[in-house]
C-alpha cells in the first residue's frame, strides 16, 4: 500500500520533469552543434586542400621554365602551406609535369627542355602542371551512414611557359 | 491557468527553439563553407585560365586579328584541364584587362578571365534563394622585354626548315629578322626578334614542331655591317685552280698540303683531294668559286672576300677553323701587301660582295669555327648539312636558310638586357 501510494504522489509531482526533458533532447543538440561544426571544418579542410593545389601550380607553372623535371620541388612547394588541422591527416600534395598543345592535343608525359611536342599552328607548347592534395579526414564523431574517416581530394592545373627560358 | 503555471514541457519548447537555431547554424555552416569552397575553386580556374591565356599574348600579337581564336582556345581547354566545376562558366576573356580603374586596363600584354557560376544553394532555399552568383577575376601578364642582342644571327628573312639556332652555354647572342620569320621544324633557342613591321610564315613559327618560341617583336634594326668598305680587287693573283704560286710569301705545296698567300683568285677546288690548307695572314679576294669537301682550311688573321662570280660552296667532310685580322693587324700592314688597305676586313672571315648574290652553301659534314664575321648583305647563306658553324661574332645575310644542322652563337652582348626574370605571371 505504501509503494503505491508512493507511485500516486510521484505521478501528481513535477520536481525533475525539466531535467529528464532536457536529457532527453540534449544529446540531439549536441549532434546539430557537432554536425555544424563538422561540415565547416570539412569545408575549411577542402579550402586549405585547393590552397595546397593552387600554391603548388602556380609555383610549377614558373620553375617548369628552368626544369620541366621539377615534380618533386613543386610537390615540396604545395606541401609548405599545409595547416595544422587536429583530426585531418594531409598527405604529401603529388604533382605531375606533361608537355602538350595549348589546344589540349597531343599530351605527353616526357617533360623535357625543351619542349619536343608537335603542334598545329597557332597552337603553342606548354606545360601542364596538375598538383593533387589530399587529406585524411576523421569527423568528430560518428555519423550513422557516413564513413567516420575518408580521404578528401583537390586538383589544380596550371600552365606555364613553353620552356624555351624566355617566359 | 492552472495549467500555465505547470513547468512540465517547458525544456521541450527551449530545446525546439533551440534545435531550430542549432539547425540554422548548420545550415549556414554548410551553405556558406560551400560557397567559400567554391569561390576559393572559381579563383584557381580564373588563375588557370588566365595564365593559359597570357601565354598565346606573343602568338597573338603577331598574327593581327580581331579575336585571337589560340587564346580562346587555350583558355577554353584550361578551363577543362582545371575540372571546372558543374555549371562554372568561363565568361570573359580579355585582351587587354576591361576591369576600369585596373592599372593595365587596355594592355595588350595582358589579360584578363573572369569565371561565373550560380552555385545552388542546400539549406538557403528555405529563404526563397537557389542560387547565389559567385565570380572570380583573374590577370595574368606576358611582358615581352625587347632583348637585342647586339652579337647575333642577322637577316632579312630567317628560314628554319631544320636544324637549330642555339647560344653557346652562358653566351648571349641572339637571332634577328629584318623582314621575314619562317619556320616549318626545327629550333631557335637564342633571343629571337623580328622587326615590328616584319611578317611571320611556315607551319609552325610558334613553338609548334619544336621551332623554339616565336620571335619577339622589336624596333628595326639595321643592318650591323652596312657601313663596311668593301675591299679593292688585289693586284696579286697568287693561284689558280689550287695550283700554287711558290713566289710569293712561302707559299707551298708538299703533297696534299697547301700553305696559300693572300691576293686574287679565280676559283679554287678542293673537292676530294683530303686536302689540309693553311691560308696565310691576308685578303683573299674571289671572283669565282671556292669549293670543298674532305679539307681542312685554317688560317689566322684572314679574310675572305667574294666579288663578281665568286661564291663560297662547301660540301661534306670540311673543317674551317679561320680568325679574322684586327684592326691593329690591318694597321701594321703598312705596305697594303696583305689586306690591300681593306680597313673594313677587321673581324670579317667571310664576306660577299653587296654585288654578288650567288648563294652561299654550307653543306653536310662541315665543320666550322668562326671567330669572325660571315657577311653576305645581298646573298643566302644556306645550311643544308648536318654540319656546324660556331661563331664568335655575327652571322649577316639576306636570307639565312637552315635546312640542317647547327649554328652555335658563342659570343654575347645586347642593346636590351634581359634580367632572366618570369616573363609570365599572374598579376593579381
Amino acid at each position: 500500500m505504501k509503494l503505491l501510494a508512493c507511485i500516486r504522489v510521484l505521478r501528481k509531482a513535477d520536481q525533475g520533469g525539466a531535467l529528464v526533458e532536457f536529457s532527453l533532447v540534449f544529446p540531439f543538440m549536441v549532434a546539430l552543434a557537432v554536425g555544424a561544426a563538422d561540415f565547416a571544418r570539412a569545408y575549411y579542410v577542402g579550402i586549405e586542400l585547393v590552397n595546397i593545389a593552387h600554391t603548388g601550380a602556380a609555383y610549377g607553372s614558373y620553375i617548369v621554365t628552368i626544369s620541366p623535371n621539377s615534380s618533386s620541388a613543386i610537390s615540396t612547394a604545395a606541401s609548405q602551406v599545409t595547416p595544422s588541422v587536429p583530426g585531418v591527416v594531409f598527405n604529401m600534395p603529388t604533382a605531375t609535369v606533361v608537355q602538350e598543345c595549348s589546344d589540349g592535343t597531343n599530351a605527353s608525359a616526357s617533360a623535357t627542355l625543351p619542349p619536343t611536342a608537335i603542334c598545329t599552328l597557332p597552337a603553342i607548347i606548354v606545360y601542364k602542371i596538375q598538383v593533387t592534395a589530399s587529406a585524411t579526414y576523421t569527423t568528430i564523431m560518428p555519423w550513422p551512414g557516413i564513413p567516420s574517416s575518408f580521404i578528401l581530394t583537390r586538383t589544380a592545373t596550371m600552365r606555364g611557359c613553353d620552356g624555351t627560358g624566355q617566359c | 491557468m492552472k495549467k500555465l503555471k505547470e513547468e512540465r514541457g517547458s525544456i521541450l519548447v527551449l530545446a525546439a527553439i533551440s534545435a531550430v537555431m542549432l539547425f540554422s547554424l548548420m545550415a549556414l555552416s554548410v551553405d556558406a563553407g560551400n560557397l567559400y569552397f567554391t569561390q576559393r575553386q572559381l579563383q584557381t580556374l580564373a588563375d588557370s585560365t588566365a595564365m593559359a591565356a597570357a601565354l598565346e599574348i606573343p602568338a597573338c600579337q603577331l598574327i593581327p586579328q580581331n579575336r585571337c581564336p589560340a587564346m580562346v582556345t587555350a583558355a577554353t581547354t584550361a578551363f577543362t584541364e582545371d575540372n571546372a566545376p558543374a555549371g562554372a562558366t568561363l565568361a570573359a576573356i580579355n585582351n587587354g584587362p576591361a576591369l576600369a580603374g585596373d592599372p593595365n586596363f587596355g594592355k595588350a600584354t595582358y589579360v584578363e578571365t573572369v569565371v561565373t557560376m550560380s552555385v545552388p544553394s542546400y539549406f538557403a532555399r528555405v529563404f526563397g534563394t537557389n542560387t547565389v552568383p559567385l565570380g572570380a577575376r583573374a590577370e595574368a601578364g606576358y611582358a615581352v622585354p625587347a632583348v637585342v642582342p647586339s652579337k647575333r644571327v642577322w637577316a632579312n628573312t630567317v628560314e628554319l626548315n631544320g636544324g637549330n639556332i642555339k647560344d653557346a652555354p652562358g653566351q648571349t647572342g641572339g637571332v634577328y629578322a629584318n623582314s621575314t620569320a619562317f619556320a616549318d621544324s626545327g629550333n631557335i633557342s637564342a633571343p629571337y626578334t623580328l622587326n615590328t613591321s616584319g611578317s611571320i610564315t611556315g607551319n609552325c613559327y610558334n613553338n609548334g614542331n619544336s621551332c623554339g618560341p616565336p620571335p619577339t617583336k622589336v624596333a628595326a634594326q639595321p643592318d650591323p655591317l652596312s657601313s663596311s668598305v668593301e675591299p679593292a680587287m688585289p693586284g696579286i693573283s697568287p693561284t689558280n685552280q689550287g695550283t700554287l704560286n711558290n713566289g710569293n710569301n712561302n707559299c707551298t705545296q708538299g703533297g696534299s698540303n697547301y700553305t696559300l698567300c693572300p691576293g686574287t683568285y679565280g676559283s679554287l677546288n678542293f673537292n676530294g683531294g683530303g686536302y689540309t690548307v693553311t691560308f696565310a695572314p691576308g685578303l683573299y679576294y674571289f671572283t669565282g668559286a671556292l669549293n670543298g669537301s674532305a679539307v681542312t682550311l685554317s688560317g689566322s688573321k684572314v679574310t675572305f672576300f667574294f666579288a663578281g662570280s665568286g661564291s663560297l660552296t662547301t660540301n661534306s667532310g670540311e673543317v674551317w677553323n679561320l680568325s679574322p685580322p684586327s684592326a691593329a693587324d690591318i694597321a701594321a700592314d703598312t705596305t697594303h701587301a696583305l689586306y690591300n688597305n681593306c680597313t673594313s676586313c677587321a673581324d670579317m672571315s667571310i664576306w660577299q660582295s653587296a654585288a654578288d648574290s650567288n648563294l652561299m652553301i654550307i653543306d653536310a659534314g662541315y665543320n666550322m669555327t668562326m671567330q669572325g664575321n660571315i657577311y653576305a648583305p645581298d646573298a643566302e647563306v644556306r645550311m643544308n648539312g648536318s654540319g656546324s658553324i660556331t661563331t664568335t661574332e655575327q652571322i649577316v645575310c639576306k636570307q639565312l636558310t637552315l635546312d640542317a644542322g647547327t649554328i652555335t652563337i658563342n659570343s654575347s652582348g645586347a642593346v636590351g638586357v634581359s634580367d632572366g626574370s618570369q616573363r609570365l605571371s599572374l598579376a593579381e
